[in-house]
């Protein structure tokens, strides 16, 4: 597949850029409230330079890594539900009714519990991701063609050759969708919790910058947010297509059953 | 013909006639008595000013919403002001609100649980302590509290609650510390859970000093001039009518805050003078410039022209 040439997207990323800058310069929006982008990129290289934006982002990817990484404990759980038939039928119903909180709803009674540190914040984030990743993980084995596991049970393979050169690499297209559906999440859920009770991370950052009128460095923050949030969906993207070669030239191909 | 034009100069002079109407932005707690006060006993309505007022959470939204012109007038504690000010916002002052003096009339305090290891404030090193908002009044209070006892604020995490959560975030061990406002430190006192830690948190500041106070944008402030000395009088008159007739005052807290009646009896209420003298800031932005608050100090006059 072509994508289209890319300095499209460039020119209306430009465009965009030179809106803004317009507008704030000819104080179309209260002016103190929204600076120009120029003095915001300023701003942004200050808070790089002197370390104190990339710390807190690294402080709150941290949390949101941790979170995500115990999330990553649905993958099997997932799996295990998409294969049995009794698992989902027993956790489904709890699923559903608490996948429909808002996760960011979660934080607060995360902080109440468990007071006010990194602990509510991993939590929050794991509560968050680990929905999106057990739904996906069970619907990719579920999702899996009849004649994958057919030819697999023909052949006698091995229960642990099953699950790693069978079930696991066909699921995987499943449980990548999830993690595209986490990563955005955790990363919300994170910064929410910072703001709410913390005291660290570029949630809390952000607000520190509303509460003391520096509003520049608020629009620094966001553009950090902006950008690395940019860079986890090109980066899962890229990691996606590696682990997932055999399923761009599978799809829709030979192999699927014909009635 | 003639009814239009009658009807014409009667909607002219209806819209002249019509008293002038200012929106303010306040936060339902004790220091906004004199807003309660002037509302009730008319001294609004004897200035000619219709008052239209919106309860907000906090000194930050309110200034906000003064700058971008959804307010004409807003209620911050002084700090905020003085790095509003700093930052390139011009506010000024229109009146005084509420001020701490001490000892008599001490409002802020810094509280920890009552078998808490904490001793001096030097023992917060390290630990977690609890304000109301980021980068405000009570934080640089915290800041300086912590240098007179050689702790950078630095070494210690400030998180941000509500003044109401303080006492449970306390008791169920979350923070180490809070810095308290009354009600608060009577409530908490009289549950016996936490202990005064430092009574005076606003020492720092001076024996008399301007916690908040009601602000407008310069801008406003110069195309209604008439309005402002109107509603800076009917607040000079709230607090004189505060500082005479105390138990009365405290009769219309109870109504227009959530305070229950034998709290109102109870609490230390702020002092509310008449005047606001330089000297009630300038050690206020002092500080605050000295802990890097600010970029550079500035003479309290800049923020309150007379």
């Amino acid at each position: 597949m072509r994508r289209g040439p890319d300095w499209q997207g460039l020119v209306f990323c430009l465009c965009v850029a030179l809106a803004w800058e317009t507008t704030a310069r000819q104080e179309l929006l209260p002016p103190r409230l929204f600076p120009a982008l120029s003095s915001v990129l300023v701003q942004l290289a200050e808070g790089t330079a002197t370390g104190a934006l990339p710390g807190a982002l690294a402080k709150t990817l941290g949390c949101m890594g941790a979170g995500l990484l115990a999330a990553a404990s649905m993958i099997p759980l997932g799996i295990w539900a998409g294969r049995s038939q009794r698992v989902w039928p027993t956790i489904g119903p709890a699923v559903e009714f608490l996948r429909s909180l808002p996760p960011a709803l979660m934080a607060l009674p995360a902080m109440l519990l468990l007071g006010i540190g990194d602990a509510p914040k991993i939590f929050a984030v794991f509560f968050a991701a680990s929905f999106p990743i057990l739904l996906s993980s069970m619907d990719g084995v579920r999702a899996i063609p009849p004649l994958f596991l057919d030819t697999a049970e023909t052949l006698h393979i091995k229960p642990r050759a099953m699950l790693f050169e069978v079930l696991l690499p066909a699921a995987a297209p499943g449980v990548f969708s999830g993690l595209k559906t986490a990563l955005p999440m955790a990363f919300i859920v994170a910064m929410v919790s910072e703001m709410i009770g913390g005291a660290d991370g570029i949630g809390h950052l952000l607000l520190r910058s509303q509460r003391s009128f520096d509003i520049p460095q608020l629009y620094a923050i966001i553009l950090v947010v902006a950008i690395t949030g940019g860079i986890f969906a090109y980066a899962l993207c890229r990691i996606e297509s590696s682990c997932l070669r055999w399923y761009s030239g599978w799809k829709g191909g030979a192999g699927q059953p014909s009635e | 013909m003639k009814y239009f034009v009658a009807s014409l100069l009667l909607l002219c002079t209806l819209a002249s006639a019509q008293a002038e109407s200012i929106r303010i932005g306040f936060i339902p707690i004790a220091d906004c008595l004199q807003l309660y006060v002037a509302e009730e006993l008319g001294y609004f309505k004897a200035q000619g000013l219709v008052v239209d007022k919106t309860p907000m959470n906090g000194g930050s939204l309110i200034a906000m919403a003064v700058e971008g012109g959804e307010l004409d007038i807003g209620w911050s504690n002084t700090a905020s002001l003085a790095i509003a000010e700093d930052r390139g916002f011009e506010f000024v002052i229109l009146s005084p609100g509420a001020f701490e003096q001490d000892p008599d009339r001490r409002e802020h305090s810094l509280l920890v649980a009552k078998d808490s290891p904490i001793r001096t404030v030097a023992d917060l090193k390290g630990k977690t302590v609890g304000i109301n908002a980021l980068g405000n009044i009570n934080e640089i209070a915290v800041a300086a509290l912590a240098a007179q006892h050689g702790l950078s604020v630095k070494q210690l995490r400030l998180v941000e609650m509500p003044f109401p959560q303080m006492e449970a975030a306390l008791t169920s061990r979350h923070v180490d510390a809070v810095l308290a406002l009354e009600p608060f430190v009577t409530i908490a006192r009289g549950r016996g859970a936490t202990r005064v830690l430092e009574p005076a948190a606003f020492k720092p500041f001076g024996k008399r000093m301007l916690i908040a106070a009601w602000f407008a944008k310069r801008s406003w402030l110069d195309k209604h001039k008439a309005a402002a000395a109107a509603f800076a009088l009917a607040m000079r008159n709230a607090s004189a009518y505060i500082e005479k007739n105390p138990a009365q005052a405290r009769e219309l807290l109870t109504r227009h805050t959530k305070l229950n009646r034998g709290l109102t009896q109870q609490m230390t209420l702020p002092l509310f003078a008449q005047k606001v003298e330089d000297s009630d800031v300038q050690e206020l932005i002092n500080q605050a410039a000295r802990f890097g608050y600010l970029k550079k100090a500035f003479p309290a006059q800049r923020l309150n022209p007379r």
